[in-house]
């Protein structure tokens, strides 16, 4: 391979000066948070170590489980993170977050391993595991957005709901305001993304495949079809969390449900 | 005695709340009875945190009851279709809450949902902001620059544009000036008294009570504890609680450990919500 640089353990253990910095900053502002950069540390070496071992076991093995379980995993970690963001006050905030991130992704990977990049078979860990991580990520993030931004938009304009509500609005039209605000701006950071992407930041899939030494166009073209299918996951998973918390939010008889906020 | 038009029967209703504690359970009504006649202006008073706002969010089911129930022309508004009910049974809240944009899709917003051609809408939404005595002009303004008086006339305007044949008035003028409560009180008397509304007046201020309505409940922690004719709770009250209400002389730590979790959610509520709206978070 060529213009491919080689790490060794000792450059890995130079670089870890790097985070020295970090730490060093922390310990003489006194930022209390110097105990999080030493964990923070060692979990990035632990947590890549042990991914780099499962997925070659998981990538050697190629076996249709053990592809579904691993992203099982992924989606349950991932539910759990934008679940403990959504600082309101309903139950069921991670069977939410679950069935919102898998409605997103399970769309896009539908659509993406039917249509698009047709992999067979269709469990091919080499490719599903790292598209389908991307995707889960981006929709993790516009789920989290999307709850917590809903109910702060409806204790805000709490008032307003209600108003509306007592002129005989459903409880899908008193919410309207809000919904749209929540979904609106839970995939601000996606539409970001889509407007810059290679302007500012190259993504991390194609940094790879440039580092490694293999750009073409295929990663080019990769990469588009990538960008498109997190636009895709984060737009269903953000409706799907803010139709759930809606109905969370509302009783059959239209009345708000406050406590839930 | 013939039907009541609006009517609550031994209403209870308690609030769950979560807290860093615990699950907090709060009784805010107790047994509460009372009913109002057709075209009748009847009061709810009592002191702040006593329940008055809760009770008024019962008869048009924008909360439930626990146990009890409250009927509408003798039929009972839990078998009633929710929305039909809030359209008959008017609400016009402390905070008047109006939506961002002008006066007219304030004004408009009932009749929008119930389906009218938009010229019937303009020629119905603008005989209302008339009613509620607010100049022609006012149509294409900004809602979020009117004074807060203005604001809270809006917020009649909107409920009168569905009709409604019960009006629920909550503390309309607290967060007003004198002159601007004035013109709400003489507004709502003339609904009553001039076109015929049944209202049921929420306050606290015992002078506006005795403006508005012929009779009233006194509510204090929860509970009923008398009705009349308005004239007899002033001036012959039958229990003790009452006329040191009237007094003024209603120690509010009495009312119980219970009275600070109900403060927050009866009067706060509004207030709160007031507070915030007229310009901040409007687009």
């Amino acid at each position: 391979m060529s213009g491919y640089f080689e790490l060794s353990w000792t450059d890995v253990a130079i670089s870890l000066s790097l985070v020295g910095v970090l730490f060093a900053v922390a310990l003489v502002q006194r930022l209390g948070i110097a105990r999080g950069v030493v964990i923070g540390a060692i979990r990035t070496f632990v947590q890549l170590m042990v991914i780099g071992y499962v997925l070659k076991f998981v990538f050697d093995l190629s076996k249709w489980y053990w592809v579904f379980l691993m992203l099982t995993v992924m989606l349950v970690v991932a539910a759990r993170t934008a679940a403990v963001r959504d600082e309101g006050r309903g139950p069921g905030k991670f069977s939410i977050a679950a069935t919102a991130i898998t409605a997103g992704v399970l769309i896009t990977m539908v659509t993406v391993v039917g249509l698009i990049i047709r992999i067979r078979p269709w469990y091919t860990p080499q490719i599903l595991i790292p598209v389908s991580g991307m995707v889960i990520g981006n929709t993790m993030n516009a789920v989290a957005l999307t709850t917590s931004r809903f109910r702060s938009e409806m204790q805000l304009r709490r008032g307003q709901v209600e108003a509306a509500l007592a002129l005989g609005a459903t409880s899908a039209e008193a919410s309207a305001g809000p919904f749209r605000q929540a979904i609106r701006s839970a995939l601000i950071p996606t539409m970001n993304a889509l407007a810059v992407v290679g302007l500012v930041q190259l993504p991390g899939m194609m940094s790879g495949q440039i580092i490694a030494g293999i750009l073409s166009v295929q990663a080019v073209r990769y990469q588009i079809v990538v960008m498109y299918m997190i636009a895709c996951g984060a737009a269903v998973g953000s409706f799907v969390a803010a139709a759930m918390i809606r109905r969370q939010l509302f009783t059959v008889r239209h009345q708000l449900r406050s406590e839930y906020l | 005695m013939t039907t009541p038009k609006l009517e609550a029967e031994r209403v209870s209703l308690s609030r769950t709340r979560t807290r860093a504690a615990g699950v907090e359970h709060a009784r805010v009504l107790r047994d509460v009875s009372f009913g109002v006649g057709e075209g009748e202006a009847f009061g709810i008073i009592g002191p702040s945190g006593s329940g008055k706002t809760s009770l008024l969010r019962l008869l048009n089911g924008l909360e439930s009851p626990d146990s009890g129930r409250v009927l509408l022309d003798g039929g009972d508004a839990s078998e009633m279709d929710a929305l039909d009910l809030r359209r008959k049974v008017g609400m016009v809240f402390q905070s008047p809450s109006l939506f961002p944009g002008s006066v007219a899709s304030n004004v408009e917003y009932a009749l929008e949902l119930g389906g009218l051609s938009e010229a019937e809408r303009e020629a119905r939404g603008r005989r209302c902001l008339d009613r509620a005595g607010l100049p022609a002009a006012f149509w294409a303004r900004d809602a979020a620059e009117l004074s807060r008086g203005e604001q809270q006339r809006v917020s009649i305007a909107r409920a009168l544009a569905a009709e409604p044949a019960v009006l629920l008035m909550d503390e309309p003028t607290s967060a007003l000036d004198p002159a601007a409560s004035e013109r709400i009180l003489s507004l709502a008397r003339s609904l009553n008294i001039d076109d015929g509304v049944t209202v049921v007046f929420v306050t606290h201020v015992l002078e506006q009570a005795r403006r508005i309505c012929a009779r009233a409940l006194v509510l204090i922690d929860g509970r009923g504890v008398e009705q009349g004719a308005i004239d007899t709770l002033f001036d012959d009250p039958a229990e003790e609680l009452t006329r040191r209400f009237i007094e003024g002389t209603l120690d509010p730590c009495e009312s119980g450990a219970r009275e600070q979790v109900l403060g927050r959610g009866d009067g706060g509520e509004g207030t709160d919500v007031g507070t915030r709206e007229p310009r901040g978070n409007e687009r």
